[in-house]
């Protein structure tokens, strides 16, 4: 083969080979990202779209983002939209610092004294703070309590399980029949009251917790109860 | 004399020192890069909605009433939940030793709270172009159930398969209870099931 006609087989080969190998890098660098039909990863994906697809945010629920590009919608983590290149950086963080739980836990509680209790927890200050309300059962015998104190956490189980102490103030009310917290009358009575707890971190916003409680009337009579509770808890 | 005026005037300045060096530290405000100026995105919470619910006591006839319910999402899978029932309790009397220990024309309200979590999560489609995402969740309500002049602490555990549009919900309920009243466990009255059809609206 003669020197001239070689290399012009060359530089066609070359040409070839850059050609090839730039169409491989232009689809490699184009990334798919999927859009589910619900705020779960549990929904299937329903559409795909390219990084460079213009979405705009219809909604947030949780952690999970609506978005659509006019024609289609689907939902995706906050996570993820960094991923979508059209979207606007400073409402990428708006939305992944709205998404962040805050530090107010509502709970709903099932103790083993047959009672139901409401509470809320937040931070005052330096110091985090509960008050809850808690019911027996119904009926002539019924009884009723409203505590506030302070709780605190003083260790942690793994990374997702915390334990945490409370201590603090009650009031404790009954029917006229009941002898839940005084024998002699139905007279409101105070209360101290205590605990101890392990929350385990479920979800982003969701706690579960259990709970060993005791409450002692502040009176002659010294009334003691120990319960033992399940308690669920959302960060708001 | 000169030496006590002195000490005098030194001590009422004290206070004033140390207000000054208290104004003088430095407290730098938090910044946060001017995200709260930005419009935000609507937020979904939870799901409200109204239905109807039909309620079969042990001893007693199929019952019609109102259920109103809330759900406040808590994550991906729990929510927690909130409803008020209203209806029918009893359209037969029941005389015991002459004493009518049930009426014929009772009513029952009944409040709960309670958690629900999403056990299933899929997607329904008849034609394949549209899909509508379900949920199918197990249920847990305490409350109160007042019916006549008693009431008790009411139980319930059920499922619930809920259809979830872009603006509107729908969800099909089904439970077992039970209610911790002392008239209606006289009377066998005190469980039952429930199934109940809801449509609502997101919040």
């Amino acid at each position: 083969m003669q020197p001239r006609r070689l290399i012009k087989t060359l530089l066609t080969l070359s040409s070839l080979l850059l050609a090839i190998m730039t169409t491989n890098t232009a689809s490699a660098a184009q990334n798919y990202i999927g859009l589910r039909s619900g705020p779960a990863p549990a929904f299937p994906i329903v559409f795909e779209v390219t990084e460079f697809r213009e979405l705009r945010p219809v909604s947030r629920r949780g952690s999970w983002l609506l978005v659509t590009d006019e024609r289609n919608r689907g939902w995706i983590h906050v996570d993820d939209i960094h991923k979508i290149r059209s979207f606007p950086r400073d409402e990428m963080w708006k939305l992944i610092n709205d998404a962040r739980p805050g530090d107010t836990r509502l709970e709903f509680g099932l103790s083993s004294d047959e009672a139901y209790s409401f509470s809320i927890i937040g931070q005052v200050f330096s110091e985090k703070l509960y008050a809850a309300y808690t019911r027996g059962p119904e009926g002539r015998t019924s009884w009723s309590k409203l505590e506030a104190g302070v709780t605190r956490e003083f260790g942690e189980i793994q990374d997702d399980i915390r334990l945490h102490w409370r201590a603090g103030l009650g009031y404790g009310m009954e029917g006229t029949d009941s002898t839940h917290w005084r024998l002699a009358d139905d007279e409101p009575v105070w209360l101290g009251a205590g605990g101890v707890e392990a929350v385990w971190q479920v979800e982003r916003y969701f706690e579960i917790g259990l709970r060993g409680d005791v409450s002692v009337t502040l009176d002659a009579d010294t009334t003691t109860h120990t319960t033992a509770s399940l308690v669920w808890r959302i960060r708001i | 004399m000169k030496k006590a005026l002195m000490v005098i005037i030194a001590a009422l300045a004290l206070p004033t020192q140390s207000l000054a060096a208290d104004s003088q530290l430095y407290r730098p405000k938090v910044q946060n890069n001017g995200l709260d100026e930005i419009k935000g995105t609507d937020v979904q919470r939870g799901m409200f909605g109204a239905g109807y619910a039909s309620t079969l006591t042990t001893s007693n006839d199929i019952q019609p009433g109102l259920l109103i319910s809330g759900r406040y999402f808590a994550g991906e899978k729990w929510y927690l939940l909130g409803e008020v029932q209203l209806g029918s309790y009893s359209t037969t009397a029941i005389i015991q030793d002459g004493v009518e220990v049930r009426g014929d024309s009772e009513d029952a309200l009944r409040f709960g709270a309670g958690a629900g979590l999403s056990l299933l999560q899929g997607n329904a489609s008849t034609s394949g172009i549209t899909a509508v995402p379900w949920v199918l969740a197990a249920e847990l309500a305490v409350g109160e159930q007042y019916s006549g002049d008693t009431s008790g602490r009411y139980t319930s555990l059920g499922m619930s398969l809920q259809f979830h549009g872009e603006r509107v919900w729908t969800a099909l309920g089904t439970r077992q209870f039970l209610i911790t009243d002392e008239r209606l466990e006289r009377l066998n009255s005190d469980g039952g099931i429930q199934w109940d059809i809801s449509l609502g609206l997101w919040f």
